[in-house]
């Protein structure tokens, strides 16, 4: 089955300020998305209201999720329907550990306590796949962790979480070669039972999943969308060239 | 280290003056009654003294700071006043007291940025400038005597508003026998292009100063003032038990000043506080070097949302002194917010106490509030205590308190050494360092001032 | 403080009575402010305890209290007070009471024991001492623990009920660890509401002692915790996770005092109130002109998860010499939103991911200890109301 995102004619601000004008994009199951633009222009604003950050307010416009109004759910009600978003700056919750958090989220998820031990072992072997220690189920949420340790976690819980639409915000900066080529690997791998919104700075992940479709944001508005070439456009003439 | 003794040669001079009218020692209702008959004083300031003075006699002496057990309230004079009128150009005054301020250095003060000089000796105010810039834009300046007289309606209105003659024993004292002090008002939307200042000092043996000062500030106006006082070394004890009053209207901008260097002997109990109204900003920029014994915890109120506070405490204590100082910062309306900083010394047996309060009233939320303290402990004979107290009573206040206690690094000295400073010299550094942010609070010329006043403080005996 | 030993508990008692009578509820000019319901830590009205009369053990009927003291275990000593009196007699006249309440429970208690650790003796698992208040009748107890120099041991004391009567608990626990010995408590505190509790802690450290403690129940929780590092290089950390809910007042005190060189102590304390509840920290960390090269570090922060919670603290720090090390932090904050963010983001609703925020709170100060000792995950869910 298909499962297809819409975001319609999305106007958002923040603190008053206008960050989106007019966003439109569409989303199937298969399909992996490309979201490229210079900083400021409103990636994050787009990826932050899709699952529901408070701090944004829609001022306009709608957002379905098979046909179902997501504006009217709550981030957590969001992630049961679907929806999966990897944040670009983590925050840090000490005391809480990840597995703790791991095993909270299965368990509102729908996932039964029967199965924990089963869960466990899933988690322990994605762990390992994502170049995880086994003691770092006990190291507290995101505290002190590296540039990378934060983003190899962040796809951890989307492995784990297996959501039908992910949304990927900048989850290839700032990393080291080694560990692109983990994180790389294992999008590629989801993106062929989900559908994907990939936001990026570089095309470094790009060497890793082949976008169906490539779209240039700036200044809160799509200016773009394309296939590959678009990419090779950018590298050669800039953000400027679009207007 | 070696023993460092404070320097106050500079200060340290007695002037016989022929006092005008002296009073004998000791308080009593008598005693206000003709001190407010000298001053030719309304009935209603004469009641005001009055119930002031029943509350004091009522009151104990407060327990909880400093030892103030040996003061004597009957072996203090309570006025003096040293001319019969004020003069209106500094050439009218006495001999004996230009002498005094030439040693201050007023007159070059003067001349410079500063725009008016209260200036207050013993109990009077004796010499007043206020400049045609002041008059034109409507500011009025002056001494408390003389704003009764002139503007009597103001200043009913306004004294004992923000520090109630009960409010403590030594505020009672103060509303009963003040006298001298400066009056501040500001018209809506007028900024006073420079700092306001006022030097006094205490001259004669026990002699007790009481002055009372009140800042208005109307609505839009913004205005700086900075106080600064000395006294000579005496063998009995003085008492300065001040009262400020700073009302802060909407959206106004009030800053106050003090270097408080009273020599060792001074007992320096001040009431200092501030009501701040909508969206309005007040800062207390606070050093104390100076008296035997200080207690002061300059306070703001923030009563309507908006209203922001900002207090900077430097305290230093060498032989034999306490300074008890500290802040309090009291949020009565949602989205006031306030930072409390303080910074303190001890040396040769000293002794800094910081004494604070961060109160979020209930009904007052998005407060956000943040205390920092840090204090340089140089020997083993000082001590220096935090005492902060914080008072939360809404969830979604933000409050954060920090302290540090440490002595100055031995690393640090033994860099600044190796760069050919002696130690003498690399401690002043640290230490002028470590007052950093309150010295970038002062207008430049009290920069120095400030400056050489720490180094004469923390100076090693000559030879 | 050499002097006579007590020889008699009724001398003891008698001791602490006259002490009752002179000192104050509250002996610190600085929190004389925040006294509070003082006349509840007094034995009520009609009550048999009222007349304040010294009476000996033989005459106490033994109130249901005490269950399950720790069997005698080889290089422990477990007794009950009244016969391990005399071995600990010397050590009882190291600390006077400072406080009216404290020195109420060394003059009443119906209910004591004495364990004592010998020198050179690592107890191999942890000791449990389970205390349950289920009557109406008060309780005092006293605790007596010694560590002889060079022995360990773990210690984990409950507190909990049966009921929900109206009970006043009050405790003294006497720890003295010597040089070179360690000792590790766990005090868990699950009174029910109805109980109000004076727990009173005397702690003289020539050694390393790490106290840690959840305090979740009862309705009136006065805990005092007074700490002496009384010999060079001893060590203490104090850490103690409040949760609060319904009506509940946490007043805790600590005093910590360096009096020797090269001393370090820690004290972490954290609260999160919901309800209307209340929490007042008071601390004073102390260095004494002898406490070189000391190092102190205090922090308390309150959690406040509902409009009538309300956090007072006043942590205090007076220090006599130069060359330590001490500093102190303390804050106040609501849930912050970014976090509550990201857990709704994995799917986790909002009253799950504010009860999984406070428990990391509180659980920063509980690293170490597991779930089985204090099982706070299941605390922090029962008491956290969804918001």
């Amino acid at each position: 089955m298909v499962d297809e995102l819409l975001v319609k004619d999305l106007d958002v601000s923040v603190n008053g300020i206008r960050i989106l004008d007019g966003v439109s994009l569409d989303i199937n199951t298969g399909e992996v998305h490309v979201l490229m633009g210079p900083n400021g222009s409103g990636k994050s604003t787009l990826s932050n209201t899709i699952i529901g950050n408070p701090k944004y307010k829609v001022e306009r416009g709608k957002i379905l999720f098979n046909g179902k109004d997501l504006l009217k759910m709550k981030p957590d009600e969001r992630v049961k329907e679907g929806i999966f978003m990897s944040f670009q700056e983590p925050v840090e919750i000490p005391g809480v550990s990840i597995f703790n958090l791991m095993r909270t989220a299965y368990l509102k998820s729908g996932g039964s306590t029967s199965e924990l031990s089963a869960f466990r072992s899933r988690v322990s072997s994605l762990m390992s796949q994502l170049g995880f220690q086994e003691s770092f189920m006990n190291r507290s949420v995101n505290e002190g962790f590296s540039g990378g340790e934060k983003k190899r976690f962040e796809v951890l819980q989307m492995m784990v979480l297996k959501p039908r639409m992910a949304i990927l915000d900048e989850v290839d900066s700032g990393l080291d070669i080694d560990t692109l080529k983990i994180i790389g690997s294992m999008v590629k791998e989801a993106s062929k039972s989900m559908g994907m919104l990939i936001i990026t700075h570089y095309d470094r992940i790009l060497e890793y999943v082949k976008p169906d479709f490539v779209h240039i944001m700036k200044d809160g508005r799509i200016v773009s969308t394309g296939g590959m070439e678009i990419v090779s456009e950018i590298k050669e003439k800039g953000y400027n060239y679009y207007k | 280290m070696e023993t460092f003794e404070a320097d106050y040669s500079k200060y340290d001079f007695k002037n016989s003056t022929d006092y005008d009218v002296t009073f004998e020692k000791g308080l009593s209702e008598d005693v206000v009654k003709r001190i407010s008959k000298l001053k030719g004083e309304p009935d209603w300031m004469l009641e005001f003294r009055l119930n002031a003075f029943k509350f004091f006699m009522k009151r104990p002496v407060p327990q909880w700071g400093g030892d103030l057990s040996k003061i004597d309230f009957n072996d203090l004079t309570y006025y003096l006043k040293p001319i019969k009128d004020r003069a209106k150009a500094w050439d009218e005054l006495p001999k004996e007291i230009k002498d005094t301020y030439d040693k201050l250095g007023i007159p070059e003060a003067e001349k410079k940025f500063l725009s008016g000089v209260e200036v207050m000796y013993e109990s009077e105010s004796v010499y007043s400038s206020v400049k045609k810039e002041l008059e034109d834009l409507g500011v009025i300046f002056c001494d408390t005597d003389t704003a009764l007289k002139k503007y009597p309606e103001l200043v009913k209105k306004y004294i004992g508003r923000v520090i109630s003659q009960n409010d403590n024993k030594f505020a009672a004292l103060n509303s009963a026998v003040w006298s001298g002090g400066s009056f501040i008002y500001v018209p809506k939307g007028v900024k006073v292009p420079m700092p306001l200042q006022a030097y006094f000092r205490i001259n004669a043996e026990s002699m007790g100063q009481f002055e009372r000062t009140l800042i208005i500030a109307d609505e839009g106006a913004d205005v700086t003032y900075i106080e600064g006082c000395s006294s000579p070394i005496y063998s009995k004890n003085s008492l300065h038990a001040a009262v400020v009053e700073i009302i802060a209207h909407k959206n106004s901008h009030v800053k106050y000043i003090t270097i408080q260097n009273w020599s060792s002997d001074v007992y320096n109990l001040v009431t200092k506080r501030a009501f701040a109204y909508q969206n309005a900003y007040v800062e207390w920029i606070d050093a104390n070097t100076g008296a035997l014994l200080t207690e002061k915890y300059p306070s703001v109120y923030m009563l309507e949302p908006g209203a922001k506070a900002n207090i900077l405490s430097v305290a230093l204590a060498n032989r034999n002194q306490h300074q008890d100082t500290g802040a309090k910062a009291i949020h009565l309306a949602p989205d006031t917010s306030s930072t409390i900083r303080s910074k303190s010394i001890c040396l040769n047996g000293g002794r800094t106490s910081y004494r604070g309060l961060v109160k979020v009233g209930k009904g007052a939320t998005g407060v956000k509030t943040s205390t920092k303290c840090d204090a340089l402990i140089l020997d083993k004979e000082s001590r220096t205590d935090t005492y902060p107290y914080m008072e939360i009573s809404e969830e979604d206040a933000t409050v954060s308190h920090e302290a540090s206690v440490g002595k100055i690094g031995d690393e640090q000295l033994l860099y600044l050494e190796s760069r050919g400073i002696p130690e003498q010299e690399a401690i002043n550094m640290i230490v002028l360092g470590f007052m950093g942010e309150f010295i970038k609070e002062l207008p430049l010329e009290f920069a120095v001032e400030f400056n050489r006043l720490i180094t004469l403080n923390m100076e090693g005996a000559v030879g | 403080m050499a002097e006579k030993p007590y020889t008699t508990v009724e001398e003891f008692k008698k001791a602490s009575l006259k002490s009752f009578e002179s000192l104050p509820f509250e002996p610190n000019r600085l929190f004389e402010k925040y006294i509070e319901r003082e006349e509840l830590f007094y034995p009520k009205a009609g009550n048999k305890y009222n007349t304040l009369k010294v009476m000996s053990s033989t005459q106490i009927k033994i109130a249901p209290g005490i269950t399950e003291i720790p069997k005698a275990i080889g290089g422990v000593s477990i007794d009950d007070i009244n016969s391990g009196f005399s071995s600990v007699s010397g050590l009882l006249k190291l600390h006077n009471p400072e406080d009216k309440v404290e020195a109420e429970v060394d003059a009443l208690f119906n209910q004591g024991t004495v364990l004592r650790v010998k020198e050179g003796v690592a107890v191999p698992s942890p000791m449990k001492i389970d205390i349950s208040l289920s009557s109406s009748e008060p309780l005092f107890n006293k605790l007596v623990v010694f560590m002889e120099p060079e022995s360990s041991a773990k210690l984990v004391v409950t507190y909990s009920s049966t009921d929900d009567l109206n009970q006043l608990y009050g405790e003294n626990l006497d720890l003295y660890v010597s040089e070179g010995a360690k000792l590790d408590i766990v005090l868990v505190q699950g009174a029910s509401t109805g109980k109000n509790l004076a727990l009173n802690r005397n702690m003289i450290v020539s050694g390393n002692l790490n106290l840690t403690e959840a305090s979740f129940g009862g309705g009136f929780v006065r805990s005092r915790n007074l700490l002496k590092l009384s010999s060079e290089g001893a060590e203490a950390s104090l850490n103690s996770a409040i949760l609060g809910s319904g009506q509940q007042y946490f007043d805790s005190l600590t005093n910590l005092s360096h009096q020797e060189k090269g001393t370090i102590s820690r004290v972490n304390m954290r609260a999160a109130l919901s309800g209307s509840s209340r929490v007042l920290f008071k601390g004073v960390v102390s260095q004494e002109e002898r406490a070189i090269k000391s190092s102190a570090y205090l922090s308390e922060h309150s959690l406040l998860l509902s409009r009538d919670a309300r956090s007072n603290s006043i942590p205090s720090l007076e220090i006599k010499t130069d060359d330590v090390k001490a500093s102190h932090s303390a804050s106040s904050h609501p849930i912050e939103e970014d976090k509550a963010f990201y857990l709704m983001s994995r799917g986790i609703p909002r009253a799950e991911a504010i009860k999984l925020i406070a428990f990391g709170f509180l659980n920063q100060v509980l690293s170490g200890l597991s779930e089985e000792t204090i099982p706070m995950r299941d605390i922090v869910d029962k008491k956290v109301a969804a918001a």
